[in-house]
């Protein structure tokens, strides 16, 4: 009983969860291309033979 | 400047001289939205990425040393070495005459974003056809990527014709094998390598091999 309760819970946190996440209208259809990993961005940098722009943020 | 600098017209132009990494490591900011017809599960600060993304990449400022303010800006060149920082919020005409200026320093032919992306279709493509067995379009396609001006293209493009040729001979040397026993099935094949591999050296040696089959005697 205590396991199917812990399932219920976690499915009704997972389904909240996507609930949640807002539909965007209107999103941008072009923008600035961000790297996946630095990883990716030193390996297409030395292909491209151009620099890496690092942003480095917090959320305010 | 997630909300002002990033998604100005300006900016995004001068960006795709660029690889551009978000370092940030709060996934606040998910969304579900289209982009290019299908629906996605995206930023809203960074376009097309999902938060997982940005969060991933904010170790990557660990390398770089003295990272106190943020929002930090550091420029790097094509190996990764720092050649430029920016601390404080920045406007978007700000960073592009800092990475215009930064540009010079990072000598040698650029490609741009667009001009990659392009170039990676028509790889993808002609790899694609080369896995489903259609030699002719891919021949084609790899012809069309080495016509592009810059090297890099014209030396994917050799590796790609390269293989194609390896691929056609590959096909001779079987029907070669079939030339005893299975005639037709022989012809068919030589007659596919002359006409689908064609300009490749293949191509040619295909139909030298077809002309030493002999003809069936007429009854």
């Amino acid at each position: 009983m205590k396991r199917l309760t812990a399932v219920v819970a976690i499915l009704a946190i997972a389904g909240l969860g996507a609930q949640d996440r807002k539909f965007k209208k209107n999103y941008a259809q072009d923008g600035v291309y961000w790297a996946a990993s630095w990883e990716d961005a030193l390996k297409e940098a030395k292909e491209r033979n151009v620099g890496i722009h690092l942003a480095v943020h917090k959320d305010n | 400047m997630e909300s002002s600098t990033y998604p100005d017209k300006k900016y995004i132009e001068s960006s795709r001289m660029w690889v551009n990494v978000a370092a940030h490591s709060e996934k606040t900011h998910q969304v579900d939205a289209i982009v290019g017809g299908k629906q996605v599960t995206v930023c809203s600060a960074y376009w097309n990425i999902p938060c997982e993304a940005h969060s991933k990449c904010y170790s990557a400022a660990n390398q770089f040393e003295n990272i106190k303010g943020l929002p930090t800006t550091v420029y790097t060149d094509a190996d990764g070495k720092e050649i430029g920082r920016a601390v404080g919020g920045k406007s978007a005409s700000e960073l592009v005459k800092m990475q215009k200026d930064l540009l010079e320093k990072i000598p040698g032919d650029k490609i741009s974003i667009d001009e990659w992306n392009q170039a990676k279709k028509m790889i993808e493509d002609a790899e694609s056809c080369f896995a489903k067995m259609e030699w002719k379009k891919s021949v084609e396609g790899y012809t069309r990527l080495s016509k592009q001006p810059k090297k890099l293209w014209k030396d994917k493009a050799s590796e790609g014709l390269a293989k194609l040729n390896e691929k056609g001979r590959e096909l001779i040397a079987d029907a070669k094998g079939k030339a005893e026993t299975e005639k037709e099935e022989a012809k068919k094949i030589l007659k596919l390598v002359a006409s689908d591999f064609k300009p490749l050296d293949c191509s040619k040696e295909a139909a030298a091999a077809l002309k030493e089959i002999p003809a069936d005697e007429k009854k």
